[in-house]
Formats: structure tokens, C-alpha cells, sequence
């Protein structure tokens, strides 16, 4: 019982550091595990057109899917037998990716007794979702320090990438009684289907320590990761890294240069997508007093330039938490926003690569309290999902071009 | 833990100075504001989980050693479900004569809102009123130069 409750009060809904309201029926672990009251949910389409989702609740990560776009979904399958603490709120949630042969893969953070720690966490589904692994650590650094905030990527090859911010370095250096602002980037490959991974491998020093990371492949089947970093003593913008071979990363390139100097937690971490033409189109927040609010912007080099970046959303309304998509020339960023009353979600979309944007639409909204947005490819067609406390888990078409 | 934290309260207030923590509601702000018109104050918004926040509690604490005069109104972001963790931060960093807050469990959107609608949730988040109706947001650990410069400015 005891485990129980503290892995439930430390996974409430959302960056909102509240607890839930006691009238909330999702407030009792001991129910039914159901994906209404699931947490921060992780989904993606399978080459089928099947929608998979990953979600926490009372210890667990749960998968359950649908083949008739969210109108109803499969009976939950758990994935961590034995319960454990799960990051899953804003910044933090299980990821969920599917390879050509329906392999299933899933990836969370698990939290460790002290604050701001947590172990990268790996399972995996070799009869398409009906059974899983027993979960593994994938950071080879076993102190009880910072390995969080984990993004995964699996390319055409079934290669699967997973890469997070990794806080061992700054525990070496503080035991040698040297400053360490911040965190490292760190990945781990699997070329074996999940089987193992690859040594870990660290890409850079002093990243921001408590936004997401993401990543998408490139057209050459190599990741793309995208994050906030530190420059200079305390500026965090972002940065991105092309793999330039399969185990390998290339040099880190500045995204953004909005100067955000703060010594805080921002908690609001990037996007990223690359369509079949490989133009990076990326979105981020910032809160500098000069450039402050939602940005994207796109390059088609790589990631050796990059337009300049368009600001959108309404700040005033705490326009936040994007997301992008984009396939093929259309590109789709969604955001949430709240209005004192009301969270809701918009819109908008570009028809050319992102050269130029339509209105911002507006989308769906709650009246209670809300998970980030999300945008995801099935084929061509386009659907965002949103977990809202009210009204559960919802898929909505955004274009359902053929 | 859940059940340790009912009991170790009761137990934990024989020896320190005990804080009274109130919780933040809608309408919270608006009360705190007007309690304290025409007297300059700070009020610092941070959470458990924030590290830097932290470093700015045990400033304060030190700063308010030499100016105990300081108005501060901690508000935490965190939830009254981590009342006891929130007083034995707040006793441990000498801030405890503060006037201290949590959220409530309401929607923390709608509570930062009213608060300031272009403060992202980063933290720590410090508002310096003048006394005089105006305010000055600062994101981002306070420097104690600054807030001993400003404390100057309003005396």
C-alpha cells in the first residue's frame, strides 16, 4: 500500500504540480487500470493504421490499441509487471515505437528515491503488443543520479535509438569539487531489435536538465535529436545533432538564438520532424524579454541553416507545449493555450514546406486540467491527441488527406 | 509516506518555529495583494522540484538574518499533499518567519493565470512590488545583490 500510494502522488497529471482533486474517480489506484485515467500518454499508427498507445497508472505502463481510430480500444496490456515509479507527467511519459515487423517498444523513466534522479527504462513486444519484456536499464551508469527525460527513435532499419539527459558527469564533477552547470546528452543503440544496446555514448556536456528531448530520423535513416542547451554561463536555447554514422553523432549546432538567460526550470522542451524530403522543421518556447513565446523554424540543409524562426501563439493566453508534423509538404503545429478559463488547443498549417502559414485554428478545448498536444502521421493522414482530465484520451482528424 | 506524513507534524512542532502554510486558492493573489497595499514586498513562487529554487530559498534566508524587516511571501507550486516536505524545507533554508503558501489542488493553469498571464510556470518566479501598485517579474534564481539593492530603493 505504501508504494502504491507514493508512486501515484508523485505521477499526478501534467507539468501542474497539484494533486488530483479528491473527487476524481482516477484517483484510486486500486481501479481498474483504464486509459481515461492514464497518464501522459505516449501514441503512434503501426504501418497497418493501428493506433498504439502507452500510458502510466499505479506503477504500470499499459499499451492498448485501436483499429477503428480511438472510437474504442483494446483491453490494456501491462508491460512492467513488478510496479515501479514512472515519470509521467509534461516533460516525462512512456514513448512508444513500432517497427516494419510489428515489434513493439516502449521507453519511460523511472524516478529513484532522490530527487531529480531516474533510471532510462527499455521493454519490448516480439508478439505485436500481446506480451512484454521484462523492462531493462538502458543507462550503463547505475548512481543514483539524473537519467531522464528520454527520447526514442527507431529508424526503416529497425535500428532504435533512445537518447536522454544524463546527469553522471555532474556527479563526478561535484564529488571532484568542480561546477557542472546542467546536464549531458547521452544515447544508446540497439541494432538487435531491443534484444541489447550498444555502449552508452555521450554527444555533449551542459544541456538544460529538465526539458524534453526528441528526435526524428533523417531521410538517411539517422537520428536527428533535438534540445535545450546551455550557452555561455546561462543562456538555453536550443541545439540539434545529426547522427553522420549509424553510431556515431555528429557536431551540435545551435537552433535557436532567443538568449532565454535563466536560472530556472523551464520544464517546455522542443519538437521536431522530418518529412520524406528531410527539411527539419522544428518547434520550441522561449521566455527571453526580447524573444519571448512560441517559435518554429525549418532548415533544409541538414541543419547547417536555418529559416528565420516564425513566432506564433498567443502569448498572452501561455501559448505553450507545440508540437510539429509534417509530411511531405504540409507541415501541422499544434499548441495549447488557456484562457483563465479554459485550456485549448490550435492549429495551424502550411501547405509549402513552411514558408507560409494559415490562420491559427482552434481546435478542441477542456475546462480542466490537460496533457500536452501531439501531433501523429498515419500514411498521410494527419490526427493530433490529447489526454484531458475530463474527457479522457482523444484522437482527432486533423487531415485525413489520402 | 503517505502515512508517515500525518503522523510527523504533530511530532516535528515541539522543536522548531512552525510556519503556518496556507493554501493558494483562486482569489488568493488578489487577497495577498491588498493586505499588503502600500507596503513593498516580494513574493517568491517555487516548488520541490526545482533545484534552483533552492539556492534562492537559502539567499533569503540569509538576507532576511540582516533585513528582517523584509516583507516575503513564499508561495509553493507544489501541492498541500507535500505540506511536510514544504515546512522542513522552509524551516531548513531560515526562511520560516516568511509568510508561506502551497497550491491548492485547483487547476495550477488557472492559479498562475491570475497570478501573471506570461508566467510560464518556469521557477523560481519573483514579482518586487513597490508598494505603490507596480511590479517587477523576474524568472530565474535572484541575485541578493539585486534584492538588497531594491530593498535600499524602497526604504
Amino acid at each position: 500500500m505504501l508504494l502504491v500510494s507514493s508512486l501515484f502522488t508523485a505521477s499526478a497529471m501534467q507539468m501542474d504540480h497539484g494533486g488530483q482533486p479528491p473527487e476524481n474517480p482516477c484517483a484510486d489506484p486500486g481501479k481498474p487500470a483504464a486509459l481515461k485515467c492514464g497518464l501522459a500518454p505516449g501514441a503512434t499508427f503501426d504501418s497497418n493504421g493501428r493506433l498504439w498507445v502507452a500510458w502510466a497508472f499505479a506503477g504500470h505502463v499499459y499499451v492498448n490499441h485501436s483499429d477503428d481510430m480511438g472510437k474504442s480500444f483494446s483491453s490494456p496490456v501491462v508491460v512492467n509487471r513488478i510496479p515501479e515509479a514512472i515519470s509521467a507527467r509534461g516533460e516525462n511519459r512512456p514513448k512508444i515505437a513500432i517497427d516494419g515487423d510489428g515489434r513493439v517498444f516502449i521507453s519511460w523513466t523511472m524516478p529513484l528515491s532522490k530527487k531529480y534522479t531516474g533510471h532510462v527504462r527499455f521493454s519490448r513486444s516480439l508478439d505485436s503488443g500481446e506480451h512484454f519484456s521484462d523492462p531493462v536499464t538502458v543507462n550503463d551508469n547505475l548512481e543514483i543520479t539524473g537519467h531522464r527525460f528520454e527520447a526514442m527513435g527507431i529508424n526503416q532499419r529497425g535500428d532504435i535509438y533512445l537518447a536522454w539527459l544524463d546527469k553522471r558527469d555532474r556527479l563526478k564533477a561535484r564529488r571532484e569539487g568542480k561546477d557542472y552547470p546542467g546536464a549531458a546528452l547521452y544515447y544508446a543503440l540497439s541494432d538487435d531489435h531491443g534484444a541489447s544496446f550498444h555502449a552508452n555514448v555521450k554527444i555533449l556536456d551542459n544541456t538544460c536538465e529538465c526539458c524534453r528531448v526528441v528526435m526524428d530520423m533523417d531521410v538517411d535513416q539517422l537520428p536527428v535529436v533535438m534540445w535545450r542547451n546551455i550557452y555561455d554561463k546561462n543562456t538555453r536555447d536550443h541545439a540539434l545533432v545529426k547522427f553522420v554514422d549509424k553510431n556515431k553523432a555528429g557536431s551540435p549546432v545551435r537552433v535557436s538564438y532567443d538568449y532565454w538567460k535563466i536560472d530556472a526550470c523551464p520544464h517546455h522542451g522542443p519538437a521536431i520532424s522530418i518529412p520524406d524530403d528531410g527539411v527539419y522543421h522544428m518547434v520550441w518556447f522561449d521566455n527571453a524579454p526580447e524573444r519571448h513565446g512560441l517559435f518554429y523554424a525549418h532548415s533544409r540543409d541538414q541543419g547547417q541553416s536555418f529559416s528565420e524562426p516564425v513566432n506564433f501563439g498567443n502569448y498572452e493566453s501561455t501559448a505553450s507545449h507545440p508540437h510539429v508534423l509534417s509530411v511531405g509538404q504540409k507541415v501541422y503545429v499544434a499548441w495549447r493555450e488557456y484562457d483563465g478559463k479554459r485550456s485549448t488547443i490550435h492549429l495551424m498549417r502550411s501547405s509549402n514546406g513552411g514558408l507560409s502559414w494559415g490562420e491559427p485554428e482552434l481546435l478542441v478545448e477542456t475546462d480542466g486540467e490537460s496533457d500536452y498536444p501531439f501531433l501523429l502521421a498515419n500514411g498521410n493522414a494527419v490526427y493530433l491527441y490529447w489526454q484531458t482530465q475530463k474527457e479522457g484520451f482523444r484522437l482527432l482528424t486533423v487531415d485525413g488527406a489520402v | 509516506m503517505l502515512l508517515l506524513s500525518y503522523i510527523i507534524p504533530a511530532a516535528a512542532s515541539s522543536s522548531t518555529v512552525q510556519p503556518q502554510l496556507s493554501t493558494f486558492l483562486p482569489g488568493s493573489y488578489e487577497t495577498i495583494i491588498n493586505r499588503y497595499q502600500g507596503k513593498p514586498f516580494l513574493m517568491v513562487f517555487w516548488s520541490l522540484d526545482c533545484p534552483p529554487c533552492f539556492q534562492e530559498l537559502a539567499m533569503l534566508g540569509k538576507l532576511i538574518e540582516s533585513h528582517p524587516a523584509l516583507n516575503l511571501v513564499l508561495v509553493s507550486t507544489d501541492s498541500p499533499d507535500d505540506r511536510k516536505e514544504l515546512l522542513s524545507v522552509i524551516n531548513g533554508k531560515g526562511v520560516a518567519n516568511a509568510e508561506a503558501w502551497v497550491f491548492s489542488r485547483a487547476s495550477s493553469s488557472r492559479l498562475r493565470y491570475e497570478v501573471d498571464r506570461i508566467w510560464y510556470g518556469e521557477l523560481p518566479r519573483s514579482y518586487f512590488f513597490d508598494g505603490q501598485q507596480n511590479r517587477q517579474a523576474v524568472s530565474g534564481v535572484l541575485d541578493q545583490e539585486a534584492v538588497e539593492l531594491w530593498l535600499r530603493e524602497i526604504q
